[in-house]
């Protein structure tokens, strides 16, 4: 088994853009795959980010703090995985239910193993 | 439904569900936090009670305190005051907007709380936990059970039951105890000891003369809910002993509301009405019986289960097969040679071989310096004489029997031996 | 206290970069960094990431996978840590060692939303 972490990228704060009963139905859909993934051990930790947030950089040695919002993509959660492989983490990735409502990418990281 | 039931139907729940969700709960905050557990699930039902005596009672009232010890759980691990490191494995899941509602639902499935309450029982029966504070806090945490109640069915004081709870949860925190079902070769041995507390509690209610008929009655019926728990439990192989267990529980059971009369008199196996012995709980003690030999290993239970199943079997007192039940006596007694066993052993003799034969066995077990106290010896030593038409021995026997016996409803039933020896 | 997620976001594998030495300092700056932060009882999981990974992009039924960076900008790690409110947390991320050993990294500060005590 190895760990993944599943970066969830939408525009903006989509969620505002869905009509509260596409929202509760969202919700519904969201807590069967989340569901089944606990039931699975599958799923370490997740939760959504806010979209208020700063940016620390290091622009050629100095260090300053920037509302994170040059692009319209934002990331807007996390999901901490275990899967056998890639291949698997890519599944699990796929069938969240964010993708047939809201525009979304997910990015797909393997963690580094401890001493890797 | 009226206001004065509302308090009668949050006893009931209060029985029927506390065990359940207290075991929920115990896996959400960890086994350190149980007496917090506890807490919530008494804090739900006087919420219950307040609200249901003025606004009525919901539709599903069950459903209804789940939701509100949910609410509770979800409250308290995400509330600041109370944000503490809980050794959980789930508890983080609540923690997330994401993740609370579908581990929320997970947990409490039937299959989780069949688990739960599966885990609370090697919980409660831990080796670092002694065995009396093992069955109260099984009682208590397990089975609904009240201080009051256990301090009754204990035969002793609710200070002193609280003292084996507090001492029990302690043991507990201190030990990290994990809340789980043991697995490997640890499972055999730890099944052992929750085994021994559910037959020990099981006894508690069966022993003919103990306190209050309900709760005894009660106790019999939890022994039997736990043990069936187990008995579903797919991850224990060797479920002899559980099968053999369940089958001795439900058919000693199975005569439980024969062994008295309308007032309240014990009765003996010979006076009691076996049209009253309860079909299901002997049908479902020899279905568990039949499950339990084809593992082929004897235990205790297996024979007590047998000798039970003898006198189920038989029809009337005269047409019990003593000599099978001697045979298995005389098994029993190579495992164990505790001095209920031998007198019960020596009654199977005096059937088979005659009283002469028992007596002088009896003789022969009074070597046996902790049996001279104890007042079944004497009374069973006056069947004997009675049996040999000795009234003058067997009412000498039976006066000894009476002032040894430390409880009133087995000195009525003594006394009125004694008039057979007039 | 909030939680807050630290995305590490560098150019490339910075560590490759560094010589021997530099690797060596820049170690030892990072177990100072997390050894502080798990005494404070402020770090709840911190973790660096492969540098290869994918995107999945498109919609249900008709998702791709692709490299995700486009840019040359990569998320090399994340820190879940615990802090008062956004400016305690941004003073412990501009405190982070990537910034003395990687060129323009960057660090997102995202508030995680935690979940509110409910009514009833």
């Amino acid at each position: 088994m190895q760990d993944y972490l599943l970066l969830i990228r939408t525009e903006g704060d989509v969620w505002t853009d869905l009509s509260p009963q596409q929202l509760n139905e969202h919700i519904a859909k969201g807590t069967s795959y989340i569901g089944n993934l606990i039931k699975e051990g599958k799923l370490k930790s997740a939760a959504p980010l806010d979209v208020a947030s700063k940016t620390t950089t290091d622009g050629n040695g100095t260090i300053k703090d920037g509302p994170f919002n040059e692009t319209k993509e934002v990331i807007a959660g996390y999901f901490h995985i275990v899967a056998e492989n890639m291949d698997e983490a890519l599944e699990i990735a796929k069938a969240n239910p964010i993708f047939s409502d809201i525009p979304t990418k997910i990015e797909v990281h393997q963690m580094r193993p401890i001493g890797g | 439904m009226t206001d004065r039931s509302v308090p009668k139907l949050v006893e009931h729940l209060f029985r029927e569900q506390s065990g359940r969700l207290i075991s929920v709960l115990t896996r959400i905050f960890g086994t350190e936090n149980l007496d917090m557990a506890e807490d919530v699930v008494q804090d739900s039902l006087i919420e219950a009670l307040r609200l249901w005596s003025s606004k009525g009672v919901p539709d599903n009232p069950a459903g209804w305190l789940f939701r509100v010890a949910k609410n509770k759980a979800l409250n308290i691990v995400n509330r600041e005051k109370y944000k503490r490191k809980y050794s959980s494995d789930i508890v983080h899941f609540l923690h997330s907007e994401w993740t609370a509602e579908p581990a929320l639902n997970h947990i409490f499935s039937e299959q989780e709380i069949l688990d739960d309450q599966l885990r609370m029982m090697f919980t409660c029966c831990h080796p670092s936990v002694s065995a009396d504070s093992q069955v109260a806090l099984t009682l208590k945490t397990l089975c609904g059970f009240t201080i009051p109640e256990i301090a009754k069915a204990f035969l002793t004081t609710e200070q002193n039951i609280k003292k084996r709870l507090v001492r029990a949860r302690q043991k507990i925190r201190i030990e990290k105890v994990p809340f789980q079902v043991p697995s490997g070769n640890q499972l055999g041995a730890r099944l052992q000891s929750v085994l021994e507390t559910i037959y020990l509690l099981f006894n508690e209610g069966y022993s003919a003369s103990k306190g209050n008929d309900v709760v005894r009655y009660e106790l019999c019926e939890e022994a039997i809910r736990l043990s069936e728990i187990i008995a579903g439990y797919e991850k224990i192989e060797d479920k002899s002993d559980v099968f053999a267990l369940l089958a001795l529980m439900y058919l000693n059971a199975s005569r439980f509301r024969s062994r008295s009369d309308d007032s309240g008199n014990i009765l003996t196996m010979a006076e009691q009405d076996r049209s009253l012995w309860d079909p299901v709980f002997m049908r479902k003690g020899f279905f568990y019986l039949e499950r339990s030999i084809a593992f082929n290993r004897l235990s205790m239970y297996h024979i007590l289960a047998t000798i039970s199943a003898y006198h189920c079997a038989a029809a009337d007192f005269a047409s019990t097969d003593w000599k099978s039940i001697l045979s298995l006596y005389d098994k029993l007694s190579e495992i164990d040679q505790s001095p209920l066993i031998l007198l019960n052993r020596a009654i199977a003799l005096s059937k088979v071989n005659g009283a002469t034969e028992a007596l002088a066995e009896l003789k022969r077990i009074e070597q046996n310096p902790s049996i001279i106290s104890y007042h079944l010896f004497y009374s069973t030593r006056a069947e004997f004489y009675l049996d040999l038409n000795d009234p003058g021995k067997a009412k000498e026997s039976i006066e000894k029997a009476i002032a040894l016996c430390p409880l009133e409803p087995e000195r009525v039933l003594l006394r009125r031996k004694l008039e057979l020896c007039k | 206290m909030k939680e807050f997620m630290f995305l590490i976001r560098t150019e490339g594998d910075h560590l490759l970069e560094l010589s021997p030495a530099e690797q060596q300092k820049h170690i030892e700056q990072v177990m100072v960094y997390m050894g502080d932060l798990m005494k404070s009882g402020k770090l709840k999981s911190a973790q660096p990431l492969e540098q290869e990974g994918i995107l999945i992009s498109g919609t249900k039924g008709k998702l791709k996978d692709g490299p995700f960076n486009e840019t040359k900008e990569v998320i090399a790690g994340y820190f879940l840590l615990e802090a008062n409110d956004l400016d305690e947390a941004v003073q412990i991320a501009r405190n982070n060692p990537v910034f003395e050993s990687a060129r323009n990294a960057r660090i997102e500060v995202r508030p995680v939303k935690v979940m509110q005590g409910i009514n009833g």
